[in-house]
């Protein structure tokens, strides 16, 4: 890890951490959802810094774009004001915490000590894992034997198609896993969009004919 | 290569102040952007050990979450609409129809 990568780093991830306790302690439900878009592209480019450039595409796209114009546009059109709940947020801020940290702290003990050790030998571990699943799968019985050469190749095929540890994913190798790997949860995920856009409408559209119709014989 | 231990740590942060935000906040808009920040704490956990191994699967994770968040977030919004027309409040604590 070089020093610029460990400035960068630090420096966003400081951005992502205050714009997030400010977007909890904001008065006004249109800044907690600013400072929310502040958070969500600074953990944007951490995803460009950790070799995630589609992700982070997506992100500033999907979740900074569309996701958060949709809250805004909600705030908006329910027209709320100040939010009155902060004030008596200070009474329950320190159970709350006291609670929350106690989870953070759980969190950080069982990743960071777990994954901040020597990880030096990893990556050849990996490799030597993922060899001998390629050796495993070669030797499977009733397929077809294949030549040495064959077999070189296909490894150096699937060394190419899969991104080392510590290497930058490639858009590339997304969109071929998606279509390939990942074709079926890929569709699954377009139907889930489709019944959620449905579901979305048939919550929130206006009264129901027959309800109106009903209130207005009550009423009459 | 990046200490996975500092990315898991900020992840851990994120999450804890996600936990803060729904639990101290009440209106039910600023509890759903808390929501998300725990969700987007979760993705960057998923993109270290992605990273860590190699391979594709963790970023394909967080592109499948990524698409469940965004339809969680058209139905969830629907739903705060529909309950800002019953109640004409968007505080949790009104929502306590099925309260004894």
């Amino acid at each position: 890890m070089t020093t610029g990568f460990a400035i960068c780093f630090l420096v966003l991830a400081a951005v992502a951490l205050a714009a997030a306790a400010k977007m909890i302690f904001s008065h006004h439900p249109v800044h907690s959802a600013l400072y929310l878009v502040l958070n969500l592209c600074a953990s944007a480019l951490i995803y460009v810094l950790l070799g995630a450039p589609f992700i982070a595409i997506v992100q500033v796209a999907v979740y900074a774009g569309a996701i958060m114009v949709l809250f805004l546009f909600i705030i908006m059109y329910l027209n709320l004001g100040l939010a009155q709940d902060v004030a008596d947020a200070r009474s329950r801020r320190a159970t709350a915490l006291a609670t929350a940290g106690l989870l953070a702290v759980l969190l950080l003990a069982g990743g960071v000590v777990r994954w901040s050790g020597d990880l030096a030998g990893r990556p050849q571990q990996v490799a030597a894992g993922q060899q001998a699943l390629a050796a495993g799968q070669a030797g499977l019985p009733g397929a077809p034997a294949a030549t040495p050469d064959a077999q070189a190749a296909l490894q150096a095929a699937r060394a190419a198609a899969q991104p080392q540890p510590g290497q930058a994913v490639t858009v590339e190798q997304i969109g071929v896993a998606l279509f390939s790997r990942y074709a079926l949860p890929f569709e699954v995920a377009s139907l889930l969009i489709l019944v959620a856009m449905i579901g979305a409408l048939v919550i929130a559209r206006p009264q129901l004919q027959r309800e109106s119709a009903l209130r207005k014989e009550v009423s009459s | 290569m990046t200490p996975p231990g500092l990315t898991l740590a900020l992840s851990a942060l994120l999450f804890g102040l996600g936990v803060t935000g729904v639990l101290v906040r009440r209106n039910v808009l600023v509890v759903y952007m808390s929501i998300e920040l725990m969700l987007n704490a979760a993705n960057l956990a998923f993109i270290a050990f992605g990273r860590l191994h190699g391979g594709l699967d963790g970023q394909l994770f967080v592109f499948f979450s990524m698409v469940v968040a965004a339809a969680e977030v058209a139905v969830g919004l629907g739903i705060v609409v529909a309950v800002y027309k019953q109640l004409h409040s968007v505080d949790v604590d009104q929502l306590n129809l099925l309260k004894f």
